[in-house]
């Protein structure tokens, strides 16, 4: 026979191991873009096993090419024929929903148009098999449906090149492969925060928490049928029966013979740390500059709670007055009015003396402000912040964001995002303070630089602090 | 009676009417395959290939648009090879295998008959097996990161490949060649006696140019080779380990073998739908070929016909419904011309079958969309041009000539600019020039970056390649505007790419600039042999 059919075939499954080397590529491709994946506003109202695309320059395949925007592409209009379902007419059936001509849900036409067959005025009776009843004025025949030929000007898309926060290469060009891998985010988590810990964490408080564990290493007279040990319950029959009847062999059993596995609730101890959140919410924050703040607390936040159990988070948002508040109000209040940048630091002052010793815990004070603060409140804020470090705080951080929403990645910073007065002051006071820490957020990745400047923790602190959070890099 | 045997049968059935039809193909393996396999066949295009993590790339793509039903729904694929092999999707049922049968058996016939599959390797298949267990020997040996990343390399310059084996002979010097035939022979012998020969040779004009003849053989001369990877294998200069030759011929030869099948997309996509659609139709027409126990499976056939013509989204074109277009029209001009097409292309009537198989042996895309792409087709499908201007990407053209040339064009040029090496001794330190071709097409930035460093790593010295662009760069302004920087739009300029396969620079020239790969080879040259002449002549100057 001249062909052959093989349905046992030889053709060796070989993709795992070429998955598994772009999946390494993928990881190392959102390694170096964390600081434009993290500014990502998708990803930060995600859940955490949501897949989320980011497009990555990294995994393209490089060739000498044309620049695209310059060279004319060929494209189909769905202008002229179109084409109605030869059984129903476009009206709405099992085969025009099949192959698309109608939409399933409205019965509304969807640009999918499709080539029956045989096109032309005298198209499909010819050679059509019996069985089928076709509705004749329909048969293949071109309808204009009200749609005429493309014509030059027409616009097709927009081009999303520049677009916010999207990092590099964000546009859906028809016709060009712009390549977007799909990504957990967990993992970006994961990436992300191997390379952040908490700084000076003194081994200063330690505080007793309960944990179970779950290994059965103790044996006991007593519990339950379920948690009996066989083996050394049998042993205990034949080291009895030797004892008492001057043999050794199974049976005959007491209960005195019983063994039962149990566990024991182990109390461990750990480090404690509680991490203050200020922030400026008056109304020369603006909409984007909040964005960024929470951006980086939403960061913050995520991480303290998967790298640490036992750290406290207190919440403050300030304008004149500074008030403690919960988690969802900080995220998603809006307030407005001056600013008393030193309200925020009394107030958290406030706090960690009726709640925190400074003997049992490790403080982390972080605010972000755009600095436009009253001018006759400079010098309070400077001995606020003194008196939180000598309470004593392990560390002060201090953001400041000039950001203009749109200002692209690399733009020269204008003479109006230099440092202000606050940041100049801050900076001259706290000069040579290891625990003081400055950070300036001009544009969406400078959010990663302040993560990683207020976070660089010193790794052989945290592991210890880290007991069972899971390994980040296996 | 089993699915199986059933589909035996119709494969007898559909050959026979196949070679009625005037079909001429290879003996085809039709392979069942589940939709795991087919996918991963599809992300490799061979069944077996060398590992590399684009494939695994490819596959995820694949996968990810069979799930959002973008069209990942390949109901076949064809290798070209002696016998064929084709590769069938397990769960389509028997009527849709039955149309693949016939669709396939047109692939092959287009495969053994086209003249750019003539010299293909039709043992590919096996030779790419062995390049697998070889490239892998080498990642065990030389560390899969090496290996990985030298394919990387390579594979950036598999667009250069220069598939017609014609333009190789033509750049061979004339000075080179030899007479080949005899009668070449006779003609450069002929005349006169021996001292006739040779006494030309003592006539003072003769001698002079004589003169100039070995001075010029002296001189350096441009190699102007298009295919870098080729260029690249047989360089003088290039110091290559023994397996990073390997892994790169290995590169070249598989794409090489690709070659046919992209130049041939739509012809070939085009030439298999009308010939399954022909002989499914008159199948069904004579034995009832289209009913399954007793049911018709008409509708079945049309909606999978459906789905293959589809209007692809705006941005790009559907291979399969330009192609069959374009052959239809074929058949119906040459069997029915037009009173127009009777005077002009002198065409009888009737001869459509006769057009088709003409066609079909000797042309590619870009001859085929520049003959047989008419205004009733570009109308029918409602083809048009577009382009990118300002933020939008819009309609730019619809004359059905110019939408004929613009595809032309691309087909042509294809995506892949005209690279020259002119020189592999840039400057007497063995640095790589290159240049550009420029037809109105700048090249972007970022991927000649990247690109021209994956070179350099490969040529391990720093490369250079000169090309035209008339992008908007900014230019800085003289000292006196303390290093101002100004826009300049659109104009052309000469540009400079280099890297040393870390940093990739650009530096712009003002002035008009060259276009042309022999006038930039012959001043390059020029300076070049004037520079060290200049040279020479000092050094013997400070001799004496």
């Amino acid at each position: 026979m001249a062909h052959r059919v093989i349905t046992d075939t030889s053709v060796l499954p070989r993709m795992a191991r070429d998955v598994a080397r772009h999946n390494r590529r993928v990881r190392e491709a959102v390694r170096q873009n964390i600081a434009h994946i993290v500014a990502n506003e998708h990803i930060i109202t995600a859940e955490r096993d949501k897949l989320v695309r980011v497009s990555i320059p990294l995994l393209r395949e490089w060739n000498f090419s044309f620049d695209h925007r310059y060279v004319p592409i060929v494209g189909h209009g769905d202008g002229m024929e179109k084409e109605k379902c030869p059984v129903c007419g476009g009206k709405g059936c099992e085969l025009c929903e099949d192959i698309g001509i109608v939409s399933k849900k409205k019965g509304k036409r969807i640009r999918r148009w499709v080539d029956i067959v045989k096109s032309g005025p005298d198209g499909l009776s010819q050679s059509m098999p019996s069985g089928v009843q076709y509705d004749d004025d329909s048969l293949g025949r071109r309808t204009n449906g009200g749609t005429s030929r493309s014509k030059p000007g027409d616009r097709l898309g927009k081009d999303r090149k520049g677009g916010k926060g999207s990092g590099e290469e964000g546009g859906t060009d028809p016709g060009v492969d712009i390549y977007e891998a799909e990504v957990s985010i967990g993992d970006i988590e994961e990436i992300a925060f191997e390379q952040l810990g908490l700084p000076n964490l003194d081994d200063r408080g330690t505080r007793k928490i309960k944990r179970e564990s779950l290994r059965f290493d103790e044996i006991r007279r007593t519990g339950p049928l379920s948690a009996l040990d066989k083996r050394r319950t049998f042993k205990e029959n034949m080291a009895r029966n030797a004892r008492e009847r001057g043999k050794a062999y199974v049976g005959d059993f007491d209960r005195s013979d019983f063994r039962y596995r149990t566990w024991e609730v182990e109390e461990e101890e750990e480090a404690a740390a509680v991490v203050f959140a200020l922030m400026d919410v008056s109304g020369s924050m603006d909409e984007h500059k909040k964005f960024l703040a929470r951006t980086f607390y939403a960061w913050l936040v995520r991480f303290l709670r998967t790298q640490y159990d036992a750290v406290d988070i207190v919440f403050i948002s300030h304008h004149t007055e500074a008030r403690e508040c919960t988690e969802e109000e900080f995220f998603h209040h809006v307030e407005s009015g001056g600013t008393y940048m030193s309200s925020a630091w009394s107030e958290a002052l406030k706090i960690m003396k009726s709640r925190y010793a400074p003997d049992h815990w490790n403080i982390y004070v972080f605010h972000f402000s755009d600095g436009f603060n009253w001018s006759n409140d400079n010098d309070n804020l400077v001995n606020g912040i003194k008196d939180v470090m000598d309470y004593p705080a392990n560390m002060v951080g201090y953001g400041e964001i000039h950001a203009v929403e749109g200002a692209s990645v690399g733009a020269k910073m204008p003479r109006w995002a230099r440092p202000t007065a606050v940041m100049e002051l801050l900076e001259k006071v706290f000069d040579g303070e290891r625990r003081f820490v400055a950070s300036l957020v001009n544009q969406e990745t400078d959010v990663w630089a302040s993560l990683k400047a207020f976070l660089s923790g010193d790794k052989t602190i945290q592991r210890r602090i880290k007991l069972d959070a899971p390994e980040a890099n296996p | 009676m089993s699915e199986y045997g059933k589909l035996e049968d119709a494969i007898e059935v559909i050959d026979a009417k196949a070679r009625s039809l005037g079909l001429d193909f290879f003996d085809t393996e039709f392979e069942i395959v589940s939709e795991e396999l087919m996918a991963q066949i599809h992300a490799y295009i061979l069944p077996v290939r060398f590992q590399h993590w684009s494939f695994g790339k490819r596959y995820h793509q694949v996968k990810t648009r069979a799930k959002y039903g973008m069209g990942g729904f390949a109901y076949e694929t064809v290798i070209n090879s002696n016998p064929a092999y084709s590769f069938l999707l397990e769960n389509n049922t028997l009527t849709e295998m039955k149309t693949v049968v016939a669709h396939v058996l047109g692939h092959v016939d287009f495969d053994k008959n086209n003249s750019v599959f003539a010299n293909t390797n039709r043992r590919q298949v096996t030779d790419c097996a062995v390049n697998a267990q070889k490239v892998s020997d080498y990642a065990m040996r030389h560390g899969e990161d090496a290996v990985e990343q030298w394919i990387d390399a390579c594979m950036a310059l598999v667009p250069q490949i220069e598939f017609s084996s014609r333009v190789r002979r033509d750049k061979d010097a004339w000075w080179t060649r030899r007479p080949e035939s005899e009668e070449e022979k006779a003609v450069s012998y002929s005349g006169g006696s021996i001292g006739d020969e040779f006494d030309f040779l003592f006539e003072d004009e003769n001698l002079k140019r004589l003169a100039e003849q070995e001075e010029m053989a002296k001189r350096p001369q441009p190699i102007m080779e298009r295919d870098l990877l080729h260029f690249l294998m047989n360089s003088r200069f290039a110091d290559l380990e023994r397996w990073q030759r390997d892994v790169m011929s290995i590169v070249h030869e598989e794409w090489m073998y690709f070659q046919p099948n992209i130049r041939t997309k739509i012809m070939n996509e085009g030439w298999a739908t009308y010939w399954h659609i022909r002989i499914m139709e008159d199948l069904a027409e004579e034995c009832g070929f289209l009913k399954e126990d007793g049911e018709d499976e008409f509708l079945r056939y049309a909606r999978m016909n459906a789905w293959v013509l589809a209007r692809g989204h705006s941005g790009g074109i559907n291979p399969y419904l330009l192609g069959y277009r374009i052959w239809k029209r074929i058949v119906e001009r040459w069997d029915d011309p037009s009173d127009d097409d009777r005077s002009t292309l002198g065409i009888a009537g009737g001869q459509g079958m006769e057009k088709m198989f003409e066609v079909r042996r000797s042309m590619t895309d870009a001859e085929f969309i520049r003959n047989f792409l008419d205004r009733k087709v570009v109308e029918d499908l409602d083809l048009f041009s577009f382009q990118r201007t300002g933020m939008d990407w819009t309609v730019v053209e619809t004359d059905w000539k110019k939408v004929r040339d613009d595809l032309t064009d691309t087909l042509l040029v294809g995506y892949t600019p005209i690279i020259y090496v002119v020189d592999d001794d840039y400057q007497d330190r063995r640095e790589l020039m290159l240049f550009h071709e420029f037809s109105g097409r700048p090249l972007a930035e970022d991927d000649t970056k990247a690109s021209l460093s994956h070179l350099a790593r490969i040529w391990k010295r720093p490369v250079h390649l000169v090309t035209v662009t008339n992008t908007t760069y900014e230019v800085g302004m003289s000292k006196e505007h303390k290093g101002a920087k100004r826009v300049v739009h659109g104009e052309p300029l000469q540009v400079t790419y280099s890297s040393d396969g870390v940093n990739p620079q650009v530096a712009v020239y003002m002035g008009k600039p060259i276009t042309s790969p022999s006038t930039f080879a012959r001043d390059y040259f020029e300076s070049k042999w004037h520079a060290k002449s200049v040279v020479g002549k000092l050094l013997k100057r400070l001799v004496s």
